[in-house]
């Protein structure tokens, strides 16, 4: 069995491959990313995929929240504001039940008790980004109108929530009738209403007067109630999300070290490849030279 | 016939009287002793198609192997199998999220109608094509109909809706982000092992070659020493020659060393 006398060309196939591994390392090192095609680990690859899914999700989720957040803020501030008109309205409608008041200075009340009520009206008409927030789902609607000593609702029940994604739902809004028309001596223009009725004369009846200034009271704790549905969902959206950028966070030290190059042991096995291709260089131009052939020790 | 079998997958046959037949790992016939049948090209729907004589053997040849095979084999297969998962992938999310956002209302208060719809991507006809296809065609935001059918302006049902479509098993039993990250995973997983296999094929064709090349190549060195013996040999005869040459003269001319040289 004779020896192969063309092995050196085979040894040339060695070669390409050497130099394509050591392509590859470098390339590796250079992105520092592990994974450059699907081929070199198609499950991380696949892992990948869903790691960026969920990444992506939390990311929508955070904006999202951090929009409504804006649009909750602002309701409560808005009904932190009814409060302060209501609480003057009792204090005017206490002085006015107190007997020492002539005719003119009960309809001055009257007018002033008018001008809460605008106030508290344009404030249930509140519109944010073009959209009355009390309205229910009817944004597009102003919600409160008043005319002839009624006030009327033109919104709706509708409540929206927003979905966490571990499942925790939380309310956007509350319809503005539950809040400014609840029943009873709940509703704030119920009360209102009444009262300015109540002074429009300038004479007094008082148990009527004292009876409406009650439902005003307890209209205010009512609203102050429903203040904290706000609140809480308020909180409930800064938990979730900072538990979002906490998981995002984790998320992506997840992701990294699935594709990202162990520069240490991409160095090593680098350094190692071009000592390998450097000693094959060696081998094949040794093995090339023509000076062992025989021919060129016969004379010529 | 070693480029030919790197080009196409052959077969080699010995026939009686020693002659040579050569057809393809699928049986046709390119060679027959002295004649051989010309294989020609022709575009079939757009797409290069290969014949023999005659006779359209594309198919045959994608599985007879060498570089031809390998090309058809990834043209007519391994592609078009991978753009068939995209474009499936592609026709679910367009459709159902183009049916989702026509059971709302939109801000304008309008829902979407089978001769008015409000579709967000370009609805597909078919299957195939619809990856090629896909694009956003809504240029309105107020056409996102966020609202549930009927329900006011500021209702979000519907939107909530359309989020959840991505944790729906829509396709063929899985939520769309499982469906890609399978194919990326099976895409990966093919490539691989074709590399694989490559790099064991390679190493065998080595090996084959390299006990080839040791029967039947030639060694300079045996060669050299060969021919220095023969080369000697062939000055010994020619010594003998001259020899030869001398002593006859020598008897022609019987002692006297004019007449012949």
């Amino acid at each position: 069995m004779r020896v192969d006398p063309n092995y050196v060309t085979n040894l040339v196939s060695s070669l390409d491959q050497s130099q394509a591994t050591e392509q590859q390392l470098t390339s590796e090192l250079s992105s520092g990313v592990s994974i450059t095609s699907l081929s070199q680990n198609p499950v991380a690859s696949g892992e990948n995929v869903l790691l960026l899914n969920q990444i992506q999700q939390d990311d929508s989720f955070t904006q999202s929240s951090s929009l409504v957040t804006s649009q909750l803020q602002v309701a409560d501030s808005t009904l932190g504001s009814v409060v302060t008109q209501l609480t003057q309205a009792i204090s005017l409608a206490t002085s006015a039940n107190n007997g020492t008041m002539n005719v003119s200075d009960v309809k001055s009340i009257g007018n002033q008790l008018s001008g809460i009520l605008d106030e508290v009206q344009s404030l249930a008409n509140t519109n944010y980004q073009g959209q009355y927030i009390f309205a229910g789902g009817q944004t597009s609607t102003t919600p409160f109108t008043t005319s002839s000593g009624a006030t009327t609702y033109d919104g709706d029940e509708d409540t929206n929530y927003l979905e966490t994604p571990n499942g925790q739902k939380i309310q956007l809004n509350v319809p503005g009738d539950q809040i400014f028309l609840s029943s009873g001596t709940n509703s704030v223009f119920g009360a209102l209403n009444s009262l300015i009725a109540d002074y429009s004369t300038g004479t007094v009846d008082a148990s009527q007067a004292i009876s409406d200034t009650e439902s005003l009271g307890t209209a205010l704790s009512f609203v102050s109630q429903q203040r904290v549905t706000i609140d809480n969902s308020i909180s409930q959206l800064g938990s979730a999300s900072d538990a979002m950028t906490n998981e995002q966070t984790q998320l992506i030290a997840a992701q990294t070290n699935l594709m990202q190059a162990d520069v240490a042991q991409v160095s090593t096995q680098l350094s190692l490849s071009e000592t390998q291709q450097t000693a094959l260089e060696d081998v094949i131009a040794q093995l090339n030279s023509t000076s062992n052939d025989l021919f060129s020790k016969l004379p010529q | 016939m070693s480029q030919l079998s790197q080009l196409v997958g052959i077969n080699k046959i010995t026939t009686e009287n020693s002659g040579l037949e050569i057809t393809t790992t699928s049986g046709q016939l390119l060679v027959s002793n002295d004649t051989s049948v010309q294989m020609t090209n022709g575009t079939v729907n757009g797409v290069t198609n290969f014949f023999l004589g005659g006779v359209n053997i594309t198919s045959q040849l994608a599985f007879g192997g060498g570089e031809l095979g390998g090309y058809l084999t990834a043209r007519d297969e391994d592609i078009p199998s991978a753009l068939s998962s995209l474009d499936q992938l592609a026709y679910s999310i367009s459709t159902q999220v183009n049916a989702q956002n026509n059971a709302g209302t939109d801000l304008d208060g309008v829902s979407g109608t089978k001769d008015a719809p409000l579709n967000i991507f370009n609805e597909p006809t078919a299957v195939s094509g619809s990856a090629a296809n896909m694009s956003v065609v809504m240029t309105d935001p107020n056409h996102i109909a966020a609202a549930g059918l009927n329900d006011g302006t500021g209702d979000s049902s519907n939107a909530i809706a359309m989020a959840g479509l991505s944790e729906q098993q829509i396709l063929n039993g899985q939520t769309p982000t499982d469906y890609y990250s399978n194919f990326v995973s099976t895409l990966g997983a093919t490539v691989s092992s074709v590399q694989t296999e490559n790099t064991a094929q390679n190493a065998s064709v080595t090996q084959l070659q390299t006990q080839n090349d040791a029967l039947s190549s030639v060694n300079l060195d045996d060669e050299a020493s060969s021919m220095t013996t023969l080369e000697r040999s062939y000055q010994a005869a020619s010594q003998v020659l001259t020899m030869l040459n001398t002593i006859m003269a020598a008897a022609l001319n019987l002692g006297d060393q004019t007449t012949v040289s």
